[in-house]
């Protein structure tokens, strides 16, 4: 099923939809899920809790793209659930060693400047994004949307792990620059 | 909420034309070799017959990279039965939950207390060069991912040579004899950074990657310096004379107040005893050089002077060091040539 068609179930409360999404997406989510909280349990728990935020957004939301539509609830609500379960979590995860990488990128901004509303920030983000060559774009992404490994990452880019580490150090300077020059407080 | 997880979630909020080209590339499995199967005798037809049919319906975790592997898991992908690896509801050929029977022994057993000091699994494996004293034998206890079940092991417990035991420690699992995994304590807090550089044996173990840092010019421009450091003794030189630089006592109240730091450099740094690799020691302009090697944050103040003296005794390395470029107002251009 094309994705407009089940988002057209979804406009008319057609619980289809739900089956649909589970059947095309249900695994995507899934490692989306996991590889925030690397655990079954909780990731079972968010996608599930994804479709209920899916029915509850279309209408009057209607996504050409269902995947990264879908995609992106599973991300927020696992980063949620993580952040509540932090305490309890031991080791270096994909989500606290991406954190502690990101926290190189944080910025106070200019004297004046207040921290930014979110989508500001995040608009601000996608205007860095598209500075980047494509592959660096990707790079990012993989690392910090879909919480890949540096290995994980190594295999896709055909890269040796060491390329990696430099070019998303590399990244992360030139976000942090982008956003000190914007004045943007994170 | 952490500035970096503000960051975290803008990230994820970004425009779907930018994730796009993302999609293809990270919807499926990334599968890392580990190892490669032996070779079977030709004798053994029946033995090769069923690992042909094992894998076509499990999906062994591998660790070597290997691009071939990638077009052969693709293929064993779609095959992979639903009730191969149990627990999901969803095509396990996506399911990327690995079987407690797969995962390495440090990674079923994650977590270790010695005397109410806890320590986490770092995932490294070490040689039996590289131990110190006996410490005795503790319990361990670790949970099936999927089943929850739990299990139960005794192992060996060894300080880590030349490491202090405030930092790590090394385990000999009863099921593995002659095998020595590094863990690392989850919340050890130095006083200075000489102590730090001290107890975990910085010197030899740490290794710097790439240094960065900008630098103002005239009429507003700025230029972008990144070199890769392949003399760590000339950067240990220096912060050997900072060692006194005593450390922060509450840095996640420190951090929060500050809301950013001005950072006057950073150097990729990678530890690979303690499985830490691409993090970073900042060195800020008003004095601070804060780090994440221990799994948290940690700063240590050198004052501003100290750190402009410092800063400037790294950058005067910068000749000596392999430059991989400099931009200027977003140009590349050349860097100072070397100095003799």
């Amino acid at each position: 099923m094309e994705d407009h068609e089940i988002v057209t179930l979804y406009w008319g409360r057609d619980p289809r939809a739900l089956l649909e999404s589970q059947r095309q997406y249900g695994g995507y989510c899934y490692r989306i899920a996991w590889n925030v909280l690397e655990n079954q349990e909780d990731s079972d728990e968010c996608v599930n809790d994804t479709w209920l935020r899916a029915w509850n957004a279309m209408p009057p939301q209607r996504p050409s793209r269902l995947s990264l539509f879908l995609g992106r609830i599973t991300r927020n609500l696992a980063l949620d659930r993580w952040r509540e379960k932090r305490a309890e979590r031991r080791g270096g995860g994909r989500v606290s060693l991406a954190l502690e990488e990101l926290s190189e990128c944080v910025t106070k901004g200019d004297s004046t400047s207040e921290q930014v509303e979110a989508h500001q920030l995040t608009e601000a983000i996608g205007h860095f994004l598209e500075t980047l060559p494509r592959e660096d774009r990707q790079l990012f992404l993989g690392r910090y949307w879909y919480c890949r490994t540096i290995g994980e990452l190594g295999i896709v880019f055909s890269l040796k792990e060491n390329a990696v580490k430099t070019r998303l150090f590399r990244i992360r300077g030139k976000l942090r620059e982008f956003l000190e020059k914007e004045g943007i407080a994170v | 909420m952490t500035g970096e997880e503000r960051l975290f979630y803008a990230i994820g909020g970004v425009e779907d034309r930018l994730l796009k080209d993302c999609e293809e590339l990270f919807s499926r499995p990334v599968t890392v070799r580990r190892k490669k199967w032996p070779l079977l005798p030709a004798a053994c037809l029946c033995a090769a017959l069923a690992a042909g049919l094992l894998l076509r319906f499990y999906q062994p975790f591998w660790m070597e990279n290997d691009l071939e592997g990638i077009a052969q898991d693709e293929a064993a992908g779609s095959a992979c039965s639903s009730s191969s690896i149990g627990g999901s509801s969803y095509n396990e050929g996506d399911c990327p939950v690995i079987p407690w029977e797969e995962l390495s022994i440090a990674e079923q057993y994650t977590t270790l207390t010695i005397e109410g000091q806890e320590y986490t699994t770092r995932r490294t494996e070490i040689s039996q060069k590289q131990l110190g004293l006996p410490l005795g034998e503790e319990p361990l206890t670790g949970w099936d991912p999927v089943t929850f079940e739990e299990h139960s092991t005794l192992a060996k417990i060894y300080t880590l040579k030349d490491i202090n035991l405030a930092c790590g420690v090394a385990v000999e699992f009863s099921q593995e004899p002659g095998r020595y995994w590094v863990y690392g304590a989850l919340d050890y807090h130095p006083e200075s950074l000489g102590q730090l550089m001290e107890n975990m044996d910085l010197e030899r173990q740490m290794t710097f990657g790439v240094l960065r840092y900008e630098e103002k010019l005239p009429l507003g421009q700025t230029r972008t310096v990144e070199v890769e450091c392949p003399d760590n003794d000339l950067i240990w030189d220096l912060l050997r004379q900072q060692a006194d630089a005593p450390a922060i006592t509450n840095y996640d109240q420190w951090i929060l107040r500050r809301g950013g730091q001005d950072i006057g450099m950073e150097i990729s740094v990678d530890l690979p005893l303690f499985g830490v690799e691409n993090l970073s020691m900042t060195f800020t302009r008003d004095g601070w050089l804060t780090t994440n090697i221990l799994g948290h944050g940690t700063a240590f103040y050198l004052g501003e002077i100290r750190m402009e003296e410092l800063l400037e005794q790294i950058k005067g390395l910068e000749g000596s060091m392999e430059s991989s470029f400099t931009e200027q107002d977003g140009e590349a251009v050349p860097s100072r040539p070397p100095q003799r």
